[in-house]
């Protein structure tokens, strides 16, 4: 039987609405695909069709938050702000958007390190991630920011992110500390801040 | 400033501990174990780690008094305790985030002008208004974690850079729906529980080393000190004692005590009615005429004896930052975080002050020998001499009839000459409330000194005592 555009979409969206569901209850990595399929009423099979893993559709839930928070960022972002300011205010926007996600935001992680693959839904999200940060460093500077620049950023974010998954300090507090100080770092490299006489290679 | 004799004070320090000293190896395993703790993460709390500087500054000052404090014991002994006391410091130095607590222990110090080097007054002078700013991205996200909503929610403007730096965080405008303009103080990230961490481990640190014969009392009035500077991270307490003194204030009309905003207030965050007025240094640089000096002088000093006498209240930080000279000739009073209240027993203490403030003699000795806690005090020692004569200086303004020309400097200077001696004649045995009572008094004969103020202190002081029943 074919199936039309309007349904697939339908059933997709469906599929991640029951996933989120599940995954709010319960870590994401005890949640199975099995499970997700039949609270989404389909077959375990078709399931695969929308996503191939458990993984997919974990870094699926997690792009569309960081696209919602990536607007609300936008429509945030205050005149005169300075490069740091403005890469953590992302960054708290993204993190408030993830607030009642946190292991799902910690099963991603995995997924979204170094040794992750190149392709699919992790690099498109990766992607997105790095253009934004790539437009706020130009509209801060005149050249574009040194690739390493984004690269670092990266590694950054995904450190920030399994620390606030873990961090129990009172509201966040030390979150807040170290994303303070890694913006500022990130913040310092973006504007293609030539290096300390002494220290080239 | 000229380095020099910092410096040499600091090379003066005995060579390496002993290392077969049993309580130098305590010591060194404490330091071991300390040394693992995680890094701070942020760099607020690193703000607040001791920088090498003033911690050499701070052990060289100890140094000086535990000098003084053993000056006739055997050369060993007094060895012995100086390379304690050096190796507790260096590793409160190394291990901890303590500048906030050694700037504070600093700023106390520098209440004795004359003991300390004039380069390290200024230095912990300056100490304090260092930390970086915060931008508001950052505050956005503390006060949303604070108070559960955002500033734009919370407030219907707010200047996103801040006027004013607090001792542990920053001070902005803004203004409430219905136009009230408010200051908004926010603290730091994580200070407040660095603060708490390092005083622990102070404590850890100087126990085994029990110094000598007033080793208690000492540690008596260190387990003061980290109390005041636990409460002053703490805004709701700040709030509360704001809101007494308001209470208490509200009838003298030469005083101003900004109103708080509990609903947008919580331990981090503190918005209080904003006040528009001048500091010291800046209403100083007007020229004001004797007359206004005087009435912002006599509004001070009435507030201080009201708070004292009716609230058993007192703030131990009188610090020239928290007043404000406002236009309309009244004064602000600004910052009850560091109010404390007398417990019975201090309070008593207090009582007996008073009247050996009035009636001298006996009444004198007697309030002497039991705020220096001695059994007894023979009254031709040289301490006896010592105390009694400092004693006669506080209370002089007191026993004073008509105007006490505050601005005198001999006045000052003889204060400052006898704290001094007192110090360095080992003479620190008191009971813990006097840590904060001498620093207030210090505080308020500065300030009072500064405007050059002559009023009549005993008339006010009178009135204020009758006023309560004392
Ligand atoms: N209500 C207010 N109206 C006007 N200015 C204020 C107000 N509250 C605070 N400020 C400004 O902020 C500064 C610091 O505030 P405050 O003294 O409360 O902070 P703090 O952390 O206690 O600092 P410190 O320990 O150095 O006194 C004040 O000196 C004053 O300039």
């Amino acid at each position: 039987m074919r199936i039309s555009e309007a349904q697939k979409t339908e059933v997709r969206e469906r599929v991640l609405a029951q996933a989120r569901l599940l995954f709010a209850r319960r870590d994401p990595a005890r949640v199975s695909t099995r499970e997700v399929a039949s609270a989404a009423r389909i077959a375990h099979g078709t399931l695969f069709n929308y996503f191939p893993t458990q993984e997919a559709l974990v870094l699926t839930l997690l792009g569309a938050d960081l696209q919602r928070a990536h607007a609300r960022f936008r429509a945030r972002r205050r005149a005169g702000a300075a490069l740091e300011e403005e890469l953590f205010a992302l960054v708290a926007a993204e993190l408030e958007e993830l607030a009642g996600a946190r292991a799902l935001a910690l099963a991603a992680l995995s997924a979204l390190g170094p040794l992750a693959d190149a392709g699919g839904v992790a690099a498109e999200l990766r992607a997105r991630e790095l253009a934004l940060v790539a437009e706020l460093c130009a509209t801060h500077s005149s050249a574009a920011p040194p690739a390493h620049a984004l690269h670092l950023y990266w590694s950054l974010f995904l450190g920030v992110l399994s620390f606030w998954a873990r961090d129990a300090s009172p509201n966040g507090e030390d979150t807040l500390a170290l994303l303070d100080e890694t913006t500022r770092l990130v913040a310092q490299l973006g504007r293609g801040t030539p290096r300390p006489t002494g220290a080239q290679v | 400033m000229n380095p020099e004799p910092v410096t040499s004070w600091i090379t003066s320090f005995p060579a390496e501990l002993d290392a077969r000293d049993e309580h130098a190896l305590a010591l060194a395993d404490l330091h071991e174990r300390l040394a693992g703790r995680a890094p701070p993460s942020g760099r607020f709390v690193r703000m607040w780690a001791l920088s090498t500087l003033p911690a050499k500054l701070f052990a060289a000052y100890s140094l000086g008094w535990v000098r003084a404090r053993f000056g006739s014991v055997e050369e060993r002994e007094r060895a012995r305790a100086e390379a304690h006391w050096q190796a507790a410091l260096y590793a409160l130095g190394t291990m901890g985030y303590l500048r906030g607590a050694v700037t504070k222990a600093g700023q106390v110090l520098a209440s004795y002008p004359d003991v300390l080097p004039r380069q390290v007054v200024e230095l912990f002078a300056t100490l304090h208004s260092e930390a970086p700013p915060m931008h508001f991205a950052l505050l956005r996200e503390l006060v949303r974690g604070e108070l559960g909503a955002s500033p734009e929610e919370l407030f219907a403007e707010f200047e996103p850079t801040a006027f004013a730096a607090a001792s542990i965080g920053q001070v902005h405008r803004a203004r409430l729906s219905d136009g009230t303009a408010v200051a908004v103080k926010i603290q730091y990230p994580g200070i407040a529980r660095a603060i708490r961490a390092d005083l622990a481990n102070a404590r850890l640190l100087l126990l085994p080393l029990r110094l000598g014969r007033d080793w208690e009392n000492l540690m008596e009035q260190l387990t003061e000190i980290s109390r005041g500077l636990e409460h002053e991270t703490d805004y709701l307490r700040e709030a509360l004692w704001t809101e007494r003194a308001r209470a208490h204030l509200i009838e003298l009309d030469d005083v101003v005590v900004p109103r708080v905003f509990a609903g947008r207030s919580s331990a981090r965050v503190l918005s209080t009615e904003l006040l528009r007025g001048a500091h010291l240094d800046e209403f100083l640089a007007t020229k004001p005429a004797q007359e206004l000096r005087d009435r912002h002088a006599a509004a001070i000093t009435r507030a201080g004896f009201r708070l004292w006498s009716s609230q058993r209240m007192f703030n131990t930080d009188p610090g020239p930052g928290n007043f404000l000279f406002l236009a309309d000739g009244r004064t602000g009073l600004l910052d009850f975080g560091s109010c404390r209240e007398f417990d019975a027993q201090e309070w008593e203490l207090m009582r007996l002050g008073l009247r050996a403030s009035r009636e001298g003699g006996e009444a004198q000795r007697e309030s002497i020998r039991r705020s220096a806690q001695l059994e007894r005090l023979d009254p031709d020692s040289p301490q006896a001499r010592a105390l009694h004569a400092t004693c006669e200086w506080l209370w002089a303004p007191l026993r004073h009839q008509g105007p006490f020309d505050f601005g005198d400097d001999d006045y000052l200077a003889q204060g400052v000459r006898l704290f001094g001696e007192s110090l360095r004649q080992g003479h620190t045995r008191q009971a813990p409330v006097f840590v904060y009572c001498l620093r207030q008094f210090f505080g308020v004969r500065a300030l009072l000194w500064a405007l050059g103020a002559r009023i009549d202190f005993r008339a006010i002081a009178e009135e204020e005592y009758a006023r309560a029943g004392l």
